[in-house]
């Protein structure tokens, strides 16, 4: 813990006079976004354009920095230099209106899940601003939609992890924002619970609203996305439509071209399975 | 100097208990569920962590202060010091297996959430309660009317139990008592056995029930958000006071006010004014658990950060519980503790009562100023809610000090009351006009709440990211 109170940073350094200017009609638009952990540079000097009502994944191998992105372009970390402009308004300059106009899914663990499921929706959305009659009647029909309605009065800890994430997912969409943020919506969850989440938000995206996806899942991103951003070393590698980055090949073997990384199998010799052959210690 | 040291022995085995439950507990490194993937027998498992057990630094500076205890039994002989100095490794073995018994039984029986939340409010009230035993005997005058005989015959009971066997022996050998010594010898490894016996059922009832799913929590309805204020600032005062009532980590709040009144009762030998001292105390450190509250909300503080919440809504909101709840608990301990002393029929009784309820609720509110801005800059990891008998690693100088700003700070705040208390002192018109400091250090209390909100909200706007990356630290603590 530090003592010093760190502000957000409002002036930090702005790209360079050259650079291509924000564009304020895009959902999203990032500029030289740079952030340094510890010495190791996370993000170094990221820029991307997400269009209005693109479904926009985001793929990169662990440690590429797009859960470090999307944590400052949601005005949860503060960069180092850089910036990131939501729906025309920069992130930083008034970091609370930014994070209520769109939505972020909460991961399980970044949310009070000893309220029950009811309970959590409605103090999320009572947290925009919304009135209480207004959250509580979208709270009843989130549920609905999420197939939780027999869930409702449960405490959230009490879930599996697949109803955890749509609770999460929830608790992001009940103020009806423009643009959804979901860093591994698909993770730990299982194929049923992933089908409905997928159906909610492809309808969703069909109907304006732009989401933002991070995953690992490459099958998955080519068959959701409109686009797609490859991210290693905290930089854009490719971006663009699913066809403009897959360039033709299957999405997997291009971001592996892309990123590299893959090894011949390393055969180690006791490792067999159980073959008679093999003569190891057992 | 025999009873004495048997009925001490066995208190003392109680509470090492008793800490390692608190302190240790399911936090011990050397936790059977870390080993279960590697097929180790139940008993040779169980031995191990017994031996593991014994091997720690607890273990061995209780083995060491037991063998330099040997010393106090050189003038009974040598048959005593020798009896001593075979006593302490088995005072040692019979510690650490009671100990890893009463945590077994603890984890293994105790697994809904609700059970979880209630045993650890009774066994810290226990563990307070113990602690202040001494206290309350020597100031209750208890003590002084014990019984010898009573005494003696305790502790001849006890010394066959595990707690005091161990004690006696040096005693039995003194008096060559060779019966009586190898019979306790049989008590402690017959409590050897039958608690590795229990602790290797306990692992395999665990093997059987584990991970059935436990009864799942319901509430009906909307709870506390049904009727908070409807904004903002409400959603976060009805979260808190849910969270207060399921976290037992902070739920101690709501039964340590009856509980110093119970025990400064006990000790106040009819002295009325030690009792309505009980509301101060109760009031100073009602918002303890709040001046690092953002710690035990944790993770999901991050709700209200994605959210976009103004600090200082999210401050009138937390303070708009505390408050209350400050404010409930000392009128509702005003009248109960005028009761209890008869003040209530004496005006003078009740003017004074109301005038250290007064100070009770000032302090409370100071606190809980203070308390809104240190949640936001002196964070310390906490234990989490599931397991809040595990300790956090780190930051252990943190965990000693920062409370005590807290504590500091709240009477800090109260300096203008002290003002015009020295004023009256110094005039002369403290005795008569004391009650002039009621509508004063109320005044002075939600001053400095409001001044400690405002600035709290400040704080929080500013270093929300800086928060956040404090809790995902303490998270990872957790784990």
């Amino acid at each position: 813990m530090s003592f010093d109170i760190q502000a957000p940073n409002v002036d930090f350094p702005r790209p360079a006079p050259g650079f291509v200017p924000f564009d304020p009609a895009a959902a999203v638009s990032i500029r030289g976004l740079y952030k340094r952990f510890d010495g190791r540079t996370a993000v170094d000097g990221l820029s991307l354009d997400i269009p209005v009502g693109s479904f926009y994944g985001l793929v990169g191998p662990n440690g590429a920095g797009k859960t470090t992105t999307l944590n400052m372009v949601t005005g949860l970390l503060v960069p180092d230099a850089g910036g990131a402009m939501i729906l025309g308004r920069d992130v930083w300059s008034d970091v609370n209106a930014a994070k209520r106009a769109i939505g972020v899914m909460p991961q399980p663990d970044q949310i009070f899940d000893r309220l029950t499921g009811l309970q959590l929706l409605v103090y999320s959305g009572m947290l925009r601003g919304m009135h209480r009659a207004e959250s509580t009647a979208r709270a009843r029909d989130l549920l609905a939609a999420f197939d939780l309605v027999r869930a409702s009065n449960t405490v959230v800890a009490d879930y599996s992890a697949g109803m955890t994430k749509k609770i999460c997912l929830a608790c992001a969409m009940i103020h009806s924002p423009r643009l959804l943020v979901l860093d591994e919506p698909f993770e730990s969850v299982d194929p049923v619970s992933s089908a409905n989440l997928k159906d909610i938000l492809i309808e969703y995206a069909a109907t304006g609203g732009t989401v933002i996806i991070s995953s690992h899942v490459m099958a998955l991103v080519e068959r959701m996305c409109t686009h797609v951003a490859v991210i290693d070393h905290g930089r854009v590698r490719a971006g663009g439509t699913v066809e403009e980055v897959a360039a033709g090949e299957d999405l997997e073997d291009r971001f592996l071209e892309l990123v590299g990384g893959r090894h011949e199998a390393a055969r180690i010799s006791w490792l067999d399975g159980g073959a008679p052959a093999a003569g190891a210690a057992r | 100097m025999h009873i004495a040291t048997i009925l001490l022995g066995a208190f003392l085995m109680a509470m090492v208990a008793l800490v390692q439950l608190m302190l240790v507990g399911e936090g011990s490194v050397m936790n059977p569920r870390a080993l279960v993937l590697y097929g180790i027998p139940d008993r040779q498992l169980q031995l191990g962590l017994l031996a593991a057990g014994c091997c720690g630094i607890p273990a061995m500076t209780g083995l060491v202060s037991m063998l330099l205890w040997s010393l106090v039994y050189r003038r009974m002989g040598v048959a005593a010091v020798v009896a001593a100095l075979v006593a302490a490794p088995l005072f040692v073995l019979t510690m650490t297996s009671l100990s890893k018994l009463l945590v077994s039984l603890s984890t293994s029986l105790v697994t809904s959430k609700r059970g979880k939340a209630a045993f650890y409010v009774v066994v810290t009230l226990l563990f307070v309660a113990v602690c202040q035993l001494p206290s309350i005997l020597a100031n209750s005058g208890l003590s002084a009317g014990i019984d010898p005989r009573l005494a003696a015959r305790s502790a001849s009971i006890i010394a066959w139990t595990p707690l005091g066997a161990a004690f006696q022996l040096p005693y039995d050998a003194f008096l060559g008592d060779w019966a009586a010594l190898a019979g306790r010898i049989a008590v402690l490894v017959a409590t050897w056995t039958a608690c590795l016996a229990l602790c290797v059922w306990c692992l395999r009832r665990e093997r059987l029930v584990h991970g059935a799913a436990a009864r799942a929590a319901v509430a009906k309805g909307i709870g506390a958000f049904a009727w908070m204020p409807d904004d903002v600032s409400g959603a976060v005062s009805a979260r808190l006071l849910t969270y207060l009532v399921r976290d037992p980590r902070r739920a101690m709040l709501f039964v340590m006010p009856p509980f110093i009144v119970v025990v400064f009762a006990l000790q106040a030998r009819g002295n009325s004014v030690m009792v309505w001292l009980a509301l101060v105390v109760s009031g100073w450190t009602f918002a303890i658990a709040e001046s690092n509250g953002l710690a035990y909300d944790g993770r999901g503080f991050a709700m209200q950060a994605l959210a976009g919440v103004p600090g200082l809504a999210d401050r009138i909101g937390r303070v708009r519980v505390y408050a209350a709840l400050v404010v409930a608990y000392t009128l509702v301990l005003f009248v109960v503790v005028a009761v209890i002393t008869g003040d209530w029929r004496r005006p003078d009784g009740l003017l004074f009562g109301a005038f250290i309820a007064a100070l009770a609720i000032a302090l409370g509110l100071t606190g809980l100023g203070v308390a809104e801005i240190t949640s936001c800059t002196l964070l310390y990891p906490v234990p989490p809610m599931d397991k809040p008998f595990s300790s956090p690693q780190g930051r252990a100088a943190a965990q000693g000090f920062f409370p005590f700003v807290y504590l500091l700070g709240g009477i800090l705040l109260l300096a203008p009351t002290g003002v015009v208390a020295l004023v009256l002192l110094a005039v002369g018109a403290i005795a008569d006009l004391y009650w002039v400091l009621i509508p004063v250090a109320l005044v002075n209390g939600v001053a400095a709440l409001a001044l400690g909100s405002w600035l709290g909200g400040k704080l929080l706007d500013a270093r929300t990211p800086a928060i956040l990356h404090t809790l995902d630290g303490f998270a990872s603590l957790q784990r």
